[in-house]
């Protein structure tokens, strides 16, 4: 049976392929991988059967991360506008944040790898959602405190910036 | 197996958080308040200068907490002097907040000060609060 033409079936989605350091193919959604802006910067100029990116400096189990906060933005993007076009209400933008908040509640290391991830491939968002993060666990706590959540070791000799 | 994971235990307990690259420690310490972001200097060595390069100073006088308003003014005010007589002086300021809580006229000589201090490191963005 031949169903060459129904309008009910969607085209094949374009994707990219993103090449992790260690080497793991990841097949992504093409608008996901263009929440880049190092990958969106020059996109239209390469050929369509080269879109293949080379991640040198992430991890796959980062890259997993990144591709998963881009996912969900997209699509939170698109429930977004949908709802605001038919005007229902919708409290997407406060799930959306609430998603943002809990995806970034990790470990130290992983805010790292994140942190680093998002800088390399600019993605605005995540950067500035990651140094909110950092910034909010530096605030208020004291310099040992800071010092034990981060793994710094003291080797300061005098205090630059003693008041007294 | 092909690839190694760089992922070894003793990672655990690296601080990977001095190493970040200076331009985004520089983003983290700008959403601080300045007091605090200069604490972080006496955290290690690989701190010490980060308070004398920030290119965001964010100043609030209501911070400053001490016995009676006159000796709140100073403190605050030699704080702000300390910090931009301080800064790199090849470090350029991208943005200065000063919010004074009402001691706007107390202040007016100092802030005009600290202006002029700033202006040495072509501030692009200059926000008074008075």
């Amino acid at each position: 049976m031949k169903d060459s033409f129904n309008p009910s079936i969607e085209p094949p989605k374009k994707t990219v392929t993103l090449v992790s350091s260690d080497g793991y193919d990841f097949e992504v959604e093409e608008e996901v991988a263009l929440e880049s802006q190092v990958i969106k910067d020059g996109f239209e100029d390469k050929a369509v059967d080269d879109r293949e990116y080379l991640l040198f400096n992430v991890h796959s189990d980062t890259l997993e991360l990144i591709i998963k906060y881009c996912e969900k933005h997209v699509s939170s993007r698109k429930s977004i506008s949908a709802a605001a076009a038919s005007s229902s209400s919708s409290n997407g933008e406060e799930a959306l944040k609430e998603w943002d908040e809990h995806f970034i509640s990790v470990d130290t290391n992983t805010l790292y790898d994140i942190l680093m991830a998002a800088d390399y491939l600019n993605i605005k968002s995540l950067l500035d959602l990651a140094i909110q993060k950092v910034a909010d666990t530096i605030h208020g706590r004291s310099p040992e405190q800071i010092r034990k959540k981060f793994n710094i070791e003291n080797d300061s000799i005098i205090d630059p910036w003693a008041s007294e | 197996m092909l690839y190694a994971s760089p992922y070894s235990s003793c990672l655990k307990t690296m601080d990977r958080i001095s190493n970040l690259p200076t331009h985004i420690r520089d983003l983290i310490l700008s959403l601080l308040p300045t007091e605090d972001a200069i604490k972080t200097s006496i955290l290690s060595k690989q701190w010490r200068n980060i308070g004398y390069t920030l290119s965001t100073l964010n100043f609030d006088k209501y911070h400053f907490v001490f016995k009676n308003e006159k000796r709140t003014e100073k403190k605050f005010e030699l704080f702000v002097y300390n910090t931009l007589i301080r800064h790199h002086y090849r470090e350029d300021i991208q943005r200065m907040k000063i919010s004074v809580a009402n001691g706007g006229a107390a202040l007016s000589t100092a802030i005009h000060d600290w202006i002029t201090l700033a202006l040495l490191h072509d501030i692009r963005q200059l926000e008074v609060l008075l």
